[in-house]
């Protein structure tokens, strides 16, 4: 065989071998998962909400990729144990950026939790949507961490306004001593004041404290009308059972935190009394769903794991996943973090359990509406100012 | 305003010392300390709501039951596993490493069995609130008082009035002589460990009714308890009471006249203070060296 012939032979094994190669690594590139990373407390005093919040995502996961994934590509979860620390998160999402690579992380719902993992995904250009409502974070000059809840502001604004409506003139305010707490002090004190009503009484405790005693008493004996609680964590029941134990016949206000089923659970007719704002209404069955999307979420959740989400911190997590993964499918390159970010901030009207999210203003900020509920009967209700001064006046 | 402040320091100043009783009777019957007892409190928690609210028994009895699951806990803790520790040579840090290892599995297999979710403890009486007169005081927070005395005077009548009781005292005091007048040492130590978990599970379930059951229910109370313990006298097991008793009302009156955010700061705080000036604590009880 001549000289040539071989060449010409060498040659076409090269190129068919370079284009078996190439054609390879596209079916290579097609076939790897998207992948993203989450960060939540599983051990610790935050674990109750994080086993919820990672069922949640489990059941978000099935249904994305049932409608084909991120255009085609599978997406998996790396989830990452906090232990309810900001150590733990920051650990957490060092490992998700560094080693594991992700092209988004789903952060719980410590505020102080997320405040420190954007600082540390800002430098890394890794899309972050966190649960926590605190206004510590993100910060101005943050573009890439979001929250997929509603801010703080927004249930105090929703609290007060029915304080207002049933004409509270005496107030006592119980602060967690926790970013979460600390952070909203400054907005609840003025809306209070809006109200017209007097803070007779303010102080932080402790966060996880148990026994609560001294701190209601004090605030008992300045006579309130009214009764403001910002608890966090396992702490909403508790102080709920222990303010009705020492005598404390009247209204209590509070948060989101009203949601969370186990203060009918644990409280039983404690819990009776007790006006909140939220974005989210904790259903205690399929059929108390308020939309479509919280219907079809509730029902995969039930059918998946025989009993329904008793945090309102699980329905952020469902509606911030599918807002990660909406915002990866239009994505011009899911993998570069600047154009995930890019296609987050274009989300506009995205229907969620919680509403309509718009993240246009590229502020971190999508959602703006809460609900007034209240729960008597031991049954979270839509607020009703007749109803609710009713049970008072029995 | 004072006497709900005293009420409640009653009540968890006897808690603390009721677990703080627990942390003595271990390190004086077997020289060591004990990192579970905390989870002890937790875990008989969620034994007290399992015979009381699943099984449907009578409080009292779901009581007495509870004591006796925690007291088949702790003994086996001690007898089949620290004791074998102790044989194979194992210095008395890794013991208490062991114990630390066991407080994790206590909580996280809590989790397991049942669930992370807040558990509701029934109420366990008719009344919301008994009227004194000047105040209105739940009848949980008089029951959980009430428990504890009954703790504190049971184990003081075993100790002193009972034949065994005794002879775990004796045991504490010299091994070997308890050895030669017949004394089953290691009975007698197993008997130690199986009193103070039975002592915190009790403990645990009085106090469901007020907290609720969850899984990090003993931990802070855990760490108050043996700061009360350490105030005492550190193996003196009267002296944990007081040391308890004393950093119950220095919780509260923090609470009630200062600030409920430092109270913690003040309880630790105060403890360093007293040991700089009694290091032996309030009954000047000697370390086991």
């Amino acid at each position: 065989m001549s000289f040539k012939k071989v060449l010409t032979i060498l040659l076409a094994f090269a190129i068919a071998f370079g284009l078996a190669a190439a054609t390879n690594t596209q079916s290579s590139y097609a076939a790897d998962p998207i992948t993203i990373g989450v960060y939540l407390p599983l051990t610790g005093s935050g674990a109750e909400i994080g086993a919820q919040i990672e069922k949640t995502i489990n059941i978000a996961l099935e249904q994305a990729n049932a409608e084909g994934g991120i255009n085609g590509r599978d997406i998996k979860i790396i989830i990452y144990d906090t232990a309810t620390t900001t150590e733990g998160a920051q650990k957490a999402a060092q490992r998700l950026v560094d080693q594991d690579e992700v092209q988004a992380i789903l952060g719980d719902y410590q505020s102080g939790n997320n405040k420190a993992v954007a600082e540390y995904v800002e430098s890394n250009k890794v899309l972050h949507v966190g649960l926590g409502t605190a206004t510590t974070w993100p910060t101005d000059d943050q573009k890439y961490s979001f929250r997929g809840a509603a801010l703080a502001s927004g249930p105090i604004n929703g609290f007060c306004d029915a304080i207002k409506q049933f004409g509270c003139q005496k107030i006592a305010i119980l602060l967690t001593d926790t970013d979460y707490g600390k952070d909203a002090k400054k907005t609840i004190d003025a809306s209070v004041a809006n109200t017209g009503a007097e803070v007779v009484f303010e102080e932080f405790y402790q966060g996880n404290t148990t026994d609560f005693v001294a701190i209601i008493a004090k605030a008992l004996n300045e006579n309130p009308d009214g009764i403001v609680i910002y608890p966090q964590g396992t702490e909403p029941p508790q102080l709920v059972k222990q303010i009705r134990q020492q005598g404390y016949t009247g209204p209590i206000f509070t948060s989101e935190v009203g949601s969370n089923a186990e203060i009918i659970r644990v409280g039983g007719d404690d819990a009776n009394g007790i006006a909140f704002s939220s974005a989210f209404l904790v259903a205690t069955t399929v059929e108390d769903s308020i939309n479509e999307p919280q219907k079809a979420f509730l029902t995969a959740y039930f059918e998946k794991y025989g009993e329904l989400p008793t945090k309102e911190s699980a329905y952020r997590a469902y509606d911030s996943f599918n807002l990660i993964v909406e915002a990866l499918r239009t994505a011009e390159n899911p993998d570069k973090g600047e154009s995930v970010r890019d296609a987050f901030v274009k989300i506009d009207d995205f229907e969620g359990i919680a509403g309509t999210y718009n993240y246009t203003a590229a502020d971190g900020e999508g959602l703006s509406s809460t609900r007034p509920f209240m729960i008597l009967d031991q049954k979270v209700q839509n607020f009703d100012i007749t109803l609710f001064k009713a049970y008072f006046e029995k | 305003m004072l006497l709900k402040f005293i009420i409640g320091a009653l009540m968890i100043g006897g808690v603390y010392g009721v677990l703080g009783m627990g942390y003595c009777l271990i390190y004086k019957s077997t020289g060591l300390m004990n990192l579970a007892q905390g989870e002890f409190m937790t875990f008989g928690a969620y034994v007290g709501v399992t015979f009381y609210r699943y099984i449907g028994l009578p409080f009292p009895i779901a009581i007495i039951c509870t004591f006796v699951v925690m007291f088949i806990i702790g003994y086996s803790l001690q007898r089949f596993i620290i004791i074998k520790l102790i044989k194979k040579g194992s210095t008395f840090a890794y013991v208490i490493l062991c114990t630390a290892a066991a407080s994790m599995i206590l909580q996280n297999g809590a989790m397991l069995i049942w669930g992370p979710t807040i558990i509701a403890f029934p109420q366990i009486f008719s009344v919301r609130s008994i009227n004194l007169g000047v105040m209105a005081v739940a009848p949980e927070h008089l029951m959980v008082l009430g428990i504890a005395l009954v703790c504190c005077v049971g184990l003081y009548i075993f100790l002193n009035k009972t034949k065994f009781g005794t002879a775990i005292r004796a045991a504490a005091m010299d091994e070997d002589a308890a050895y030669s007048v017949g004394i089953d040492v290691q009975n007698t130590r197993g008997t130690a460990w199986g009193l103070a978990a039975g002592l915190a599970g009790v403990i645990g379930a009085s106090v469901g009714p007020i907290y609720g059951v969850f899984t990090t229910l003993g931990a802070t109370i855990g760490q108050k308890a043996f700061a009360g313990a350490v105030a005492g006298g550190y193996g003196n097991v009267f002296g944990a009471v007081v040391g308890g008793m004393l950093c119950g009302f220095l919780e509260t009156f923090v609470q009630g006249y200062i600030n409920a955010q430092y109270k913690d700061v003040f309880v630790f705080a105060a403890l360093i203070l007293l040991l700089a000036f009694i290091p032996n604590g309030i009954f000047k009880e000697k370390v086991i060296e």
